[in-house]
């Protein structure tokens, strides 16, 4: 067994609803451009990030039974106990002697959960699913109200010597045919700054404190040393594609800039900050996107530093469906009051078990 | 088994997992009825199957008044969901009966909606127990066939 791990899969999930930032901003006066995803009122994480898991399986042409891992990141899971993993895994199949692990508190949940899965793969010889879901709490008239996102994100990591090995099968036996990976995991880096200017309590919109004061001492640094040591250890000069995850568009913009040359791929124009989802849903829309033999570096900042993973792609697909950019083009409105809702968790008084 | 409805039927409602009468090809669902609804067989001998993605209304109707916290109207179908054949999730299985299935509609405008459409199976909430949401299958016109 080789220790290459690949990206065997990809999905990303946008619920239909959106609101237009622009309703948002009348609401208390201002402007406002864009539009932020809403979910509907009977989708949860645990529903959303299985949307983005089942597609991600289909392209790896896995079923949940092959998996040896299945691990979550969340910001806004509502609960203390209970989890996203777990409840993902047995809607999948993925059950009996699977890991399961749920990833939270910061928004580079997202890229620890993928380092784990990578280590677990590279160590187990077992494909791994990670998903990230997220509906970002509102606090109307918050600064962040009109860019409160939802989605999900889904990537199947499998170890890259059963996908070309010398029988050309997968892991489980179901691709005789022994079609290329999505991409290869080349290289991942990380730096832990401690340091937290932003922060959030459960179900509450966030603090985000002295914000240039956070890039420039939190989120500039973190993201510049992880980037780096990803690409240095993919061997990569310069990327093709680059992601970057964080609550502040701006930054996140401003880190993609130090790569001229490089594509920006980011959904936040559609869909706003879905927390640790926006790493998997940006990543995905960005696999989606890429050509054979690009390179894509992805980086999620959040509280505590930043991750980042270098991609080499080598048969990106958008099949089966649905895309990244299809799911953004399938939309309907909603109202304001729609918007403020919808992100509550709903109780359905009166409704007894069945 | 024992325990809720939600937890006993987990498979059939968060997987669609059909029992298929080998006596009649009678495809039970979500139950598992010891007695075979169509040729008596008791103890029927069933055979698990999966059923596809994918499945056609039969008849629906519309729920207009429901408690508050319901969100109306609220169409609920019969669908016949046929069994995922060996070439893919979207091919009935050869010779093999469709599933009846009994469902809510979610994200479905009441236009678009008429016997014989074919509807997508969506894994959503349809009640919570305590603070703790059941999901199971729901279903709707595929998104971006609206
Ligand atoms: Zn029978």
């Amino acid at each position: 067994m080789s220790d290459v791990v690949v990206i065997a899969g990809h999905g990303g999930y946008v619920p239909l609803y959106r609101i237009d930032r622009a309703d948002v901003a009348e609401q208390h006066g201002g402007r406002g451009s864009g539009e932020s995803a809403v979910p509907g009122r009977d989708e949860n994480h645990v529903t959303m990030a299985s949307e983005a898991a089942e597609t991600a399986l289909a392209r790896a042409d896995l079923d949940g039974g092959a998996l040896g891992a299945v691990v979550s990141a969340s910001v806004t899971d509502p609960f203390a106990e209970h989890g996203v993993a777990a409840h993902v895994a047995y809607r999948l199949g993925a059950t009996g002697d699977v890991r399961t692990g749920d990833f939270r508190a910061t928004g580079r949940a997202a890229t620890d959960a993928l380092a784990f899965a990578r280590d677990f793969v590279a160590a187990r010889g077992d494909p791994a699913l990670l998903v990230a879901a997220d509906v970002m709490p509102v606090e109307q008239g918050h600064d962040d109200e009109a860019y409160s996102g939802a989605g999900a994100g889904a990537l199947v990591l499998a170890p890259g010597d059963a996908v070309d090995g010398p029988d050309g099968t997968h892991p489980d036996g179901t691709h005789p045919d022994g079609t290329d990976p999505v991409g290869t995991v080349a290289g991942t880096g990380a730096e832990t700054t401690g340091f937290v200017e932003r922060h959030r309590l459960h179900g509450e919109a966030a603090t985000s404190g002295d914000g240039k004061f956070e890039g420039e001492a939190g989120f500039g640094p973190a993201v510049e040393a992880a980037a780096g040591r990803a690409l240095a250890a993919a061997g990569i000069e310069a990327p093709d594609r680059v992601v970057v995850a964080a609550h502040d568009a701006r930054m996140a913009s401003g880190a993609a800039s130090e790569f001229p040359d490089a594509t920006h791929d980011s959904t936040f124009d559609g869909v706003g900050y879905a927390g640790a989802a926006t790493f998997a849903l940006d990543l995905a829309h960005s696999l989606e996107s890429a050509a054979a033999g690009e390179t894509v570096l992805a980086a999620a900042y959040g509280p505590g530093g930043a991750d980042a993973v270098a991609v080499e792609v080598a048969a990106p697909r958008t099949d089966p469906g649905p895309s990244v950019a299809e799911l953004l083009d399938s939309k309907e409105y909603v109202p304001y009051a729609t918007h403020v809702a919808n992100r509550e968790r709903f109780d359905y008084e009166g409704v007894t078990v069945a | 088994m024992s325990g809720p409805r939600y937890h006993r039927t987990r498979r059939q409602d968060q997987r669609l997992v059909g029992f298929e009468c080998q006596g009649c090809g009678w495809v039970s669902f979500p139950d598992e009825r010891r007695v075979c609804k169509r040729c008596g067989d008791a103890p029927a001998d069933y055979e698990e199957v999966q059923l596809a993605d994918r499945g056609e209304v039969m008849t629906f109707v519309v729920q207009h008044y429901l408690p508050d916290d319901i969100e109306t109207p609220q169409p609920v179908a019969i669908v016949d969901v046929p069994q995922a054949g060996e070439d893919g999730p979207q091919t009935g299985n050869e010779g093999g009966e469709p599933a009846r299935v009994y469902g809510l509609l979610t994200e479905t405008d009441l236009e678009d909606l008429e016997v014989g459409r074919e509807v997508e199976a969506r894994f959503r909430e349809v009640f919570d127990e305590g603070d703790r949401p059941i999901n199971a299958i729901k279903f709707s016109i595929p998104r971006g066939e609206q």
